[in-house]
């Protein structure tokens, strides 16, 4: 069942340096209960496509086409506070510095239970706090710091506070934006068996927003590829990983090397382009190395190539 | 032969304190960065330290290039002993050691000119007049991949991608032909698709120049590729030791154990037994008494809080401190 869909999707930002086009006609969709990985470098437009979704864009930034249907309705029809009803409580989102997104000078109790109140005014206080408490204790923060400021956490524990306040009023959607970048691997590790924890328990569906190719292969059940402001390969994870069909994420996985495996890495050539201008025809055109004339001319078409989605000329 | 040679180095960093905590409390409190470590590095290898941050990983490669002055031990570098040597005698040492930082944006000189910045070292060592750094300095930049090189050479740092500019700080740390270049996680602020370049560079300059290399990583992958030799680091102590293939292959200590079982692979099924450590990493201020790893490790028994485990030989070049071994 289909949870999210995001049709030809446009945002632009409007900088200083011209038109920056970070989402540039993307589709995508979800199912209800899958973890979809979102692969891209930075500046693929990866983070500002999770962004669209909850409308929190920065000022700069505008929507400018598109749909955005969650569970049937298109959520940039939504008023401003329409909306407010559907953040935290139908989609919430966990991002990459749980620092900066704590309140440092509210407990970590409390601000949970300050989320709950706000969603469902006709909970208890009381209620709320016992709520606040077992969220904390299925993310693995013991009882007893329900009392504690963000300060007192370390890394590990305030994501996972961040999760606890983004899964306690069970979304169905959440959209984690490089959750464990700051994070050592032990603990990116734990932190991503609790996301697949929170899936298989309440069937939630995770937009799981990664540069890590191998790390959204291991834990997502599909990987979706951007690249400079397009959507270039969807499909399930291990398809991509084994057999990928796109250029660009033939070359990524040619270029990362792997703990368990020796092997010679390629480099893709040259750069990722300035998104003012970007590259005519297939945006990784000059990168690539299979490409042909009518590659630099002419944009490719999505494809459906067994069961997955590709762009790429060499599918036609 | 012996290129580097580390000895019981040690490093505690006092802790800042505040005026009335001082009037409080005489006890000084230290930092146990380093802990007493020991390992040597044989000409023309890629020898990595990976751990976790926070593991000293990172002050160690300060202290074997004299960036910091350790505390004890022994560092002796191309038989010199270098341990406490004074800045004066450090210079001409500086010829032969190079460090490369994580951060390229912060490691060059926003008003000074790529070109100018890579012949800068030849001029200040004496060794070349300006006319000759230059063409050295652009034939350094056709070595890291910058071209054409007149270009690059009048280019300023902000009008550089992160990667160009991590290539600029390698040229810069290669101009002098140094034997030995200590590389402080590389690639790590690097995006992705441009990091295999980045370590392909510095796999490059360790074949053609015999560079031996201390490579400092988190990253599992990024040793297993570069490394010949992997020891692990974990609250300021090395708990193994071995060749980089022996290592993943038969990893003998529990915390390299659950490091392995937990770094993402797209091979999935060569992951190992999952060794699940308790809590979080203590503070090094006050670090566990015996193996420091005790009081989160599965496998732990009574000997292991009291006695601290020595590395120990176990065959194959591999070097394990671990009592149940």
């Amino acid at each position: 069942m289909t949870l999210l869909k995001i049709n030809n999707l446009k945002v632009y930002y409007y900088t200083r340096r011209g038109i920056v086009k970070a989402v540039d006609n993307v589709s995508l969709a979800m199912n209800k209960g899958e973890m979809v990985g979102l692969v891209g470098e930075s500046g693929s437009g990866k983070s500002t496509l999770g962004l669209s979704i909850i409308r929190v864009l920065p000022p700069q930034a505008k929507i400018i086409s598109g749909s955005v249907i969650f569970n049937g309705t298109d959520l940039l029809k939504l008023s401003e506070r329409e909306m407010r009803k559907i953040r935290g409580k139908e989609i919430s989102m966990v991002f990459q510095d749980p620092l900066t997104s704590l309140d440092p000078l509210q407990k970590i109790g409390d601000q949970i239970v300050e989320t709950i109140l706000e969603h469902e005014p006709n909970i208890s206080k009381q209620e709320a706090y016992n709520m606040a408490k077992k969220a904390l204790q299925e993310v693995g923060i013991p009882p007893d710091r329900i009392g504690n400021y963000p300060h007192q956490l370390s890394g590990g524990q305030r994501q996972r506070v961040m999760i606890a306040l983004a899964m306690v009023l069970k979304p169905k959607l959440i959209i984690a934006d490089e959750p464990t970048t700051a994070l050592d691997v032990i603990v990116q590790d734990r932190i991503m068996e609790l996301l697949s924890a929170l899936k298989k328990e309440y069937g939630m569906s995770i937009l799981f927003i990664t540069h890590d190719l191998a790390l959204a292969a291991e834990r997502s059940d599909k990987i979706a590829v951007m690249y400079a402001g397009h959507l270039y390969e969807y499909g399930s994870s291990t398809d991509v990983v084994n057999k990928p069909l796109h250029p660009y994420t033939e070359g990524l996985i040619e270029s990362i090397p792997d703990v368990f495996m020796r092997k010679e890495i390629k480099e893709i050539p040259g750069q990722p382009p300035d998104l003012t201008k970007p590259p005519s025809g297939c945006r990784f055109h000059p990168r690539c190395p299979y490409r042909m004339p009518k590659c630099s001319r002419e944009e490719p078409p999505i494809l459906q190539v067994n069961g997955r989605l590709v762009k790429c000329w060499l599918y036609s | 032969m012996v290129l580097l040679s580390v000895s019981n180095l040690k490093k505690y960093f006092p802790l800042q304190k505040s005026f009335i905590e001082r009037v409080i409390s005489r006890r000084k409190q230290y930092v146990k960065a380093v802990d007493g470590i020991s390992f040597i590095i044989r000409e023309g290898e890629v020898f990595s330290l990976v751990g976790e941050s926070g593991c000293g990983k990172t002050t160690t490669g300060r202290l074997i290039v004299r960036l910091e002055t350790p505390d004890s031990g022994k560092i002796v570098f191309d038989g010199k002993d270098i341990t406490f040597a004074k800045e004066k005698e450090l210079r001409p040492l500086r010829r032969k050691m190079q460090i490369i930082f994580q951060d390229p944006y912060a490691s060059l000189n926003p008003r000074m000119t790529i070109g100018d910045a890579i012949a800068e070292p030849l001029i200040i060592h004496g060794i070349a007049d300006k006319r000759e750094a230059r063409e050295k300095a652009l034939e350094m930049l056709v070595n890291v991949g910058l071209t054409p090189p007149e270009l690059f050479y009048k280019a300023y740092p902000h009008q550089l991608s992160g990667g160009q500019r991590q290539r600029v700080v390698i040229a810069r740390a290669m101009i002098l032909k140094p034997k030995f270049i200590v590389a402080d996680e590389p690639v790590s602020m690097i995006d992705v698709s441009l990091r295999a370049s980045i370590l392909k560079l510095l796999m490059k300059f360790k074949k053609d120049f015999n560079l031996t290399m201390l490579f400092i990583t988190h990253d599992l992958a990024v040793a297993r590729l570069i490394s010949d030799v992997v020891a692990v680091m974990y609250l300021g102590k090395i708990v193994e030791i071995a060749p980089v293939d022996e290592l993943v292959e038969n990893p003998l200590h529990p915390y390299t154990k659950a490091l392995l079982s937990s770094v993402p692979t797209i091979v999935p099924q060569m992951k190992r037994e999952k060794i699940i450590l308790k809590g979080d990493v203590p503070n090094p201020i006050n670090p566990p008494s015996g193996c420091r790893l005790h009081p989160r490790c599965p496998l732990a028994i009574e000997r292991c809080s009291k006695e601290e485990p020595k590395l120990k030989y176990v065959g194959n070049n591999h070097y394990v401190a671990c009592h149940l071994l």
